[in-house]
């Protein structure tokens, strides 16, 4: 299943809440959707959850419009957003029946599946507590289960780890994980990006309602770097010895574009690709250096998108 | 039995099983139905010791006994179960809340309807309890059983009303100031809705209108009152759906359908009556009727839309006569004026009709009609001419502080203004004496004058804002031409492309 996003546009009065943003995702991956506040993320992601529409442009969920056939589309979406459930009175168990009878799925499925989710969601502990007796994280919870609880190929989350804490926060991601293994698109904005760097596949960077880049994370930083940094290779290599000599070794090396001394380790630069290397690794054993940790360097998350954002919110 | 009740269970509204579930879970209906039990213990034997020492329970103590507790019914179950209804729905649904509405594939009529069912159970189990200390009133004696059976089915109907209107309540804005404000207007209307009812009780048991199946007069109050209950109820519903429907959605096809097919049951119901009754004011009394709830309308047409999305786009009809009748009966301001041009029309010609058949003989009548047809449409001119200006003045003036949706809110600022300021202008000019007779000009704008019974005033009036109205809408013929050139169906893969609306 391919989730398409065309030439999307969202204008309120005058102002340009999305303006033009593109992109694709397959089953199986996890997309961040990553921008400031303002940017148009919730705005993009309404829209894909068909509570919205846009003033132009479209998206396709398997080939099916979200604007065309929002009907068919909605069954296709598991949507989350950044409020919590808010009923009361209601216990968790309670509450995904409900939301299981207002997409028309019959009993004996019902139970089944309700039962299956609470067991993946690890809320069979507490299904019979009431939503208002719930911890922040065990909202979280129910509110992923309430997406999950029509088995939707796509699951659009809107912010799922804000104001969790560290445990819950890893649950979540361990969560996301297998979903996706599962066959899963998931979608998922937040914030935090040092958590969305270990999960995701790709990202989509939005700006001032405008893409500014979008891709696979390689792709991303090949596309960061530019066409003639794409052939540079950054490693951290660390000697078990004395630093000097490798270092003076390295300087005098064909493919070390840079090198520099960060105290016990050097961060050098490589022309050249992966490949390129593992040539040199090679040729420093050779040379019987005692090498204790030889790493690429790769750029962070937080990284990439301090370097492609300009902060600016509308 | 067991797959019976299986089917009827996944049959069910998910919405009312969550209400009833959260109902049972809290502790309000558990409280509300020991109170009013409580209370009916109490009432009944509170008339028993004061019936006691007293001739009167032999002829009539059931009736006094009745009407005391179709007081308590009628009145708590007007304050809490509105109430309650109303309060239920506000805390799950507001415009930034998308928890309920539209994450399912749940209808919007399927959760005001759920709301209201659910409600209305919370009423029946109510009255369940109280019924047996109703059905005492009979054995007290003094009041027959159809007429006990007809009280609390009246009672009840007003309490369903009463429910709808308190979850159309939760459906509006939601600035606190406004909900404050709505929720004083919304208990004075339940309050009017009660004494209403509760008169109504009282002159039935008094006069024991339903205690002869033969009367026609019986009838014509049956039917009356079911109409005005199917005709409150459905626009009430309908007006909720259309609030928590989505934007992108056509809301007005329903509201307009509604308002079309009540306002079709009243023509019919009064034209009846008036015929059969050979009484001609009843039609007129029913185009003033239709007349000011026409120039409210006015008031909230120009509120819509004056531009289409995509998802209704794509269902304009492409050719030119069906589009026509379409843009009636889809949301969006100039279609709004269409209808209620229509609706208008039509009730002038029914009056006319009706009127000739239900009385021929009297020439003086003829005039009252003749009056009423002017005063009619003054009143429909005059909720035009200040709504097109109020929304002249949005698009060219105010339009980046007023949002469309509270064009409302103009025009009853310019009514305010139109009432106020030329009347002191002229008080100021020549002073209050002989003011209203001789500076008439200055009052024209004033709403008063819609009431007045002055011959030239009301045809100085009529011409006034027949002129307003021709120049307001020569003002507005770009926009109207605009509307009608941008209600057109979207063409195939016209998302992918950017293209001027």
């Amino acid at each position: 299943m391919r989730i398409e996003v065309t030439n999307l546009r969202r204008y309120f009065g005058r102002t340009k809440a999305v303006n033009g943003i593109s992109f694709s995702f397959d089953s199986g991956q996890i997309f961040g959707f990553i921008g400031p506040n303002g940017a148009g993320k919730t705005t993009t992601m309404r829209i894909m959850a068909t509570l919205d529409e846009p003033t132009y442009g479209n998206i396709y969920i398997n080939g099916i419009s979200v604007t065309d056939d929002p009907e068919k589309a909605r069954r296709l979406v598991g949507y989350m957003p950044d409020n919590l459930p808010t009923h009361r009175d209601i216990s968790v168990h309670e509450y995904l029946d409900f939301f299981a009878r207002a997409y028309g799925i019959h009993d004996p499925q019902r139970t089944e599946v309700i039962e299956s989710i609470e067991e993946f969601t690890n809320l069979l502990g507490i299904r019979d507590k009431t939503l208002k007796a719930l911890s922040k994280g065990m909202k979280q919870r129910v509110s992923l289960a309430r997406a999950l609880v029509h088995d939707p190929p796509l699951l659009v989350l809107d912010e799922p780890a804000a104001g969790l804490d560290p445990r819950a926060r890893v649950e979540l991601r361990e969560l996301l994980k297998v979903l996706a293994q599962r066959g899963k698109a998931i979608l998922i904005s937040s914030h935090i990006l040092t958590e969305l760097a270990e999960i995701i596949d790709g990202a989509v960077i939005i700006e001032h309602g405008q893409m500014v880049t979008a891709g696979t994370i390689q792709e991303i930083l090949q596309g960061t770097k530019g066409a003639e940094a794409a052939t540079i290779t950054k490693v951290l290599i660390r000697p078990i010895d004395d630093i000097e000599p490798l270092y003076r070794a390295l300087l005098e090396m064909p493919h070390v574009e840079e090198a520099h001394l960060a105290g016990d380790h050097i961060e050098a630069d490589i022309a050249g690709d992966e490949e390129t290397a593992c040539e040199l690794l090679a040729e420093l054993v050779r040379r019987e250096f005692r090498i204790l940790e030889f790493k690429q360097h790769r750029a962070h998350l937080e990284e990439i998108f301090m370097n492609v954002t300009k902060g600016h919110v509308q | 039995m067991k797959a019976m009740l299986a089917h009827i269970d996944n049959r069910m509204n998910p919405i009312v099983i969550k209400e009833l579930r959260q109902a049972v879970n809290g502790r309000f209906v558990a409280s509300l139905l020991i109170l009013f039990l409580m209370i009916s213990i109490l009432t009944f034997s509170l008339i028993a010791m004061s019936a006691a020492g007293s001739s009167n329970v032999i002829t009539d103590g059931g009736q006094d006994f009745l009407f005391a507790m179709q007081c308590v019914l009628v009145i708590v179950c007007m304050v809490f179960l509105p109430g309650y209804a109303g309060l239920r729905l506000a805390g799950e649904w507001s415009d930034s809340n998308t928890d309920l509405m539209f994450i399912t594939t749940i209808k919007p009529r399927a959760v005001i309807w759920g709301k209201l069912l659910a409600t209305v159970i919370l009423g029946m189990m109510i009255y369940a309890a109280c019924m047996p200390f109703m059905m005492l009133s009979f054995m007290i004696r003094g009041v027959d059983l159809p007429t006990i059976v007809m009280i609390l089915l009246i009672g009840f109907s007003s309490v369903v009303i009463g429910i709808q209107l308190g979850i159309f309540a939760a459906t509006l804005s939601t600035a606190l100031g406004f909900r404050l404000l709505l929720g004083l207007l919304i208990l004075v209307a339940l309050g009017y809705l009660a004494w209403g009812t509760l008169m109504m009780s009282h002159d039935a048991i008094d006069f024991g209108l339903f205690s002869s199946w033969d009367d026609g007069q019986m009838w014509a109050f049956l039917s009356s009152w079911l109409v005005m209950l199917i005709s409150v109820l459905s626009l009430l519903f309908v007006f909720s759906v259309a609030r928590i429907s989505q934007p992108t959605a056509n809301r007005a096809l329903p509201v307009r359908l509604t308002m079309s097919g009540v306002w079709l049951l009243n023509t019919i119901l009064l034209s009846v009556m008036a015929i059969i009754e050979r009484e001609s004011m009843v039609i007129v009394v029913y185009l003033y009727a239709t007349s000011i709830a026409l120039g409210l309308t006015l008031m909230i047409v120009v509120c819509e839309r004056d531009r289409w999305g995509p998802r209704i786009r794509r269902t304009i009809p492409r050719r030119g006569l069906f589009r026509m009748i379409a843009m009636v009966y889809y949301s969006g301001a100039l279609g709004g004026l269409l209808w209620v041009a229509m609706t208008f029309g039509l009730a002038l010609g029914a009056t006319v009709i009706v009127f000739d058949m239900a009385d021929r003989s009297s020439a003086f009548i003829r005039i009252e009609l003749d009056e009423a047809i002017v005063n009619c449409t003054r009143i429909v001119l005059f909720a035009y001419s200040y709504s097109m200006t109020a929304l002249l003045l949005r698009r060219f003036m105010v339009g980046k502080i007023l949002r469309p949706d509270h064009t409302w809110a103009l025009v009853l600022v310019l009514i305010a203004i139109g009432s106020v300021l030329p009347m002191l202008v002229s008080m100021m000019m020549w002073g209050t004496s002989g003011m209203w007779n001789h500076k008439e000009a200055w009052m024209l704008p004033n709403l008063m004058l819609l009431f007045t019974d002055e011959h030239q005033l009301r045809s100085s009036s009529l011409l006034f804002y027949g002129t307003w109205a021709v120049l307001v809408t020569l003002l507005s013929g770009p926009w109207l031409v605009g509307q009608l050139h941008n209600f057109k169906p979207l063409e195939p893969n016209a998302d992918r492309e950017l293209q001027a609306s």
